[in-house]
């Protein structure tokens, strides 16, 4: 009796050792070792702490992506996280396809999601959405009026109310529209990423053309404020990690995965200050402080 | 003889033990949970800054530990009671580790000492099964400031931590959450000039007030003169470049 007794309280005891692991087992699949995947990772890995979490790198030599689809197929997780086009594409390729995949850091991943080989799955955007940058320069100065962002000509991108896309095919082109809006205190013009617009542009000529004719340009990348644009907004890698963690642990104990992907939710807002003062903007001290995650001065 | 000898032993161990326990170089800074919201840049710059402020001075730096969640401070306060703590003083009160610190600075954050946090929802959503709620603030802290009645709110919704009360606000507004807390002061200072978003939100639930943090000092830690030059070095931190930085990370403008 008491070695039974003896038995039943280890058993109770291996159970709560085991505690951890009975939540889900989720492998997080990572295209290359990029260090901007490392913020999202630890955030992720930090809100599915009572989770098992497996890394894995998809390598030429070591790791094939068929050698790692073997691997999912032959012992499927409950989902995959994957980070890149090529983490997607891999666990789009397994056979099994009750593994659902949860994507970000895909570009174009609309061309991708289509091709989701009957997988579930949901994603992230890398980009922040033309609608939520709107919103934030509107609050950034309530004065701005007029919004135009210019993108190549196959860039499919639509106007939305209050932001005109203008296709264009090079630099003098843009100089040119920054010219006839010299002056007009209320106009802000965004570069988007549009990779490309990008191969066809010298943006120091075109950040050179904006602050003559004393207009803020937007662009997408602290370097590019650093290097005379106005301002950022991109997204924060942290926040995408715990946007990620909340919407696989939702999808998986719901058993919904919508198939569509969601804009970012953390941001990352880079202000160049001097500019502002030089080009004659005024921005509320405080919205530095509760808006602005880096003044350039 | 032999049992005085121990007797004795023992009792020096213990004296130089509690010495060593306060004169520990290892003088720990915390900081509120409530805005330690990038703890490894915080915990850099601030460490940089007083280490370059007291290197003249023959006091040594203290090393500081920002920690994000309010049971990990309260672990953290009662098993090592650090020298300095920076936190609310509400927070140590309510947890009984006030006793053997004296509060010496207060931060002034925005004009505003003490503020509230609104649980806000989207008027026109009704929250889904497996609600998502944005928030800067740990659940921890959440769970310390809303009334019991909320907690059923807090507990079934799905938190995604965010750097910025903006984003949170944000997120709500382009309904990819269904529930965001936001300080009253920046939803105040961004329905001023968007009075649209006072009209597409609803405020759910107040929070308490938050003060913020003050600067708690142990007792008999420092002799007055380190004192003075610990206390100035957080004075003169809106005087100096990368002091203004390090404030800038807290959101506040100045130790007074």
């Amino acid at each position: 009796m008491a070695i039974a007794g003896r038995w039943i309280i280890s058993l109770f005891v291996c159970g709560l050792c085991a505690w951890p692991a009975w939540g889900h087992r989720v492998v997080i699949l990572k295209s290359e070792e990029l260090k901007i995947y490392s913020e999202t990772i630890a955030a992720f890995k930090a809100d599915l702490k009572d989770h098992t979490i497996e890394e894995i790198l998809i390598a030429e030599k070591t790791q094939p992506a068929q050698k790692v689809i073997e691997t999912l197929d032959k012992n499927p997780p409950a989902a995959v996280f994957a980070l890149g086009s090529l983490a997607l594409k891999t666990c789009f390729a397994t056979t099994n396809k009750d593994i659902p995949c949860l994507y970000t850091f895909v570009l174009q991943s609309g061309a991708n999601s289509g091709a989701n080989h009957g997988h579930k799955g949901r994603g992230i955007s890398l980009e922040v959405a033309p609608q939520a940058l709107l919103q934030q320069l509107k609050l950034l100065v309530p004065g701005w009026r007029s919004f135009y962002a210019f993108v190549s000509a196959r860039n499919s991108q639509k106007s939305i109310p209050g932001l005109e896309f203008k296709p264009v095919s090079g630099t003098a082109e843009i100089e040119k529209h920054l010219e006839s809006l010299k002056g007009k205190p209320d106009v802000v013009v965004w570069l988007p990423p549009d990779p490309v617009l990008m191969s066809m542009i010298d943006l120091k000529r075109i950040i050179k053309a904006s602050q003559v004719a004393k207009i803020p340009l937007v662009v997408f990348s602290e370097a590019f404020v650093r290097a005379g644009g106005f301002a950022s907004l991109s997204l924060n890698y942290e926040t995408l990690g715990h946007q990620a963690a909340a919407l696989l642990l939702n999808s998986l104990d719901s058993g919904d995965w919508p198939g569509l992907e969601e804009g970012p939710i953390g941001t990352y807002l880079v202000v160049n200050r001097k500019l502002a003062k030089e080009i004659g903007v005024t921005i509320n001290p405080r919205l530095y402080q509760l808006m602005v995650d880096v003044v350039v001065d | 003889m032999r049992l005085f000898n121990t007797t004795i032993l023992v009792f020096f161990a213990c004296w130089s033990w509690t010495l060593a326990a306060d004169r520990d170089p290892l003088r720990v800074v915390f900081l509120d949970p409530g805005f330690t919201r990038s703890p490894l840049q915080l915990k850099t710059r601030l460490d940089t800054y007083l280490t370059e402020r007291l290197k003249k001075s023959g006091l040594a730096a203290p090393s500081s530990q920002p920690i994000d969640q309010i049971e990990s401070l309260v672990e953290f306060v009662k098993a090592r009671r650090p020298a300095v703590i920076i936190t609310s003083g509400q927070l140590l009160k309510q947890r009984q580790l006030d006793k053997g610190y004296t509060p010496k600075l207060n931060l002034v954050c925005h004009q505003t000492r003490d503020y509230s946090l609104l649980l806000l929802a989207h008027k026109g959503a009704k929250p889904g099964n497996q609600p998502l709620m944005a928030s800067s603030y740990g659940f921890e802290f959440l769970r310390d400031y809303f009334p019991q009645d909320t907690l059923t709110i807090l507990s079934s919704s799905r938190m995604i931590q965010t750097k910025k009360d903006l984003d949170g606000l944000m997120a709500l507004v382009n309904k990819q959450v269904d529930w965001a807390v936001i300080s009253d002061y920046v939803f105040a200072l961004l329905i001023e000039t968007h009075p649209d978003f006072k009209e597409q939100l609803a405020i759910h639930k107040n929070s308490k007030k938050v003060s913020y943090p003050s600067l708690f000092i142990k007792e008999n830690m420092f002799n007055s003169k380190d004192l003075e030059l610990l206390l100035a070095a957080f004075r003169d931190m809106d005087k100096d470049p990368a002091g203004r930085e390090l404030l800038k990370l807290m959101g506040c403008d100045s130790w007074q």
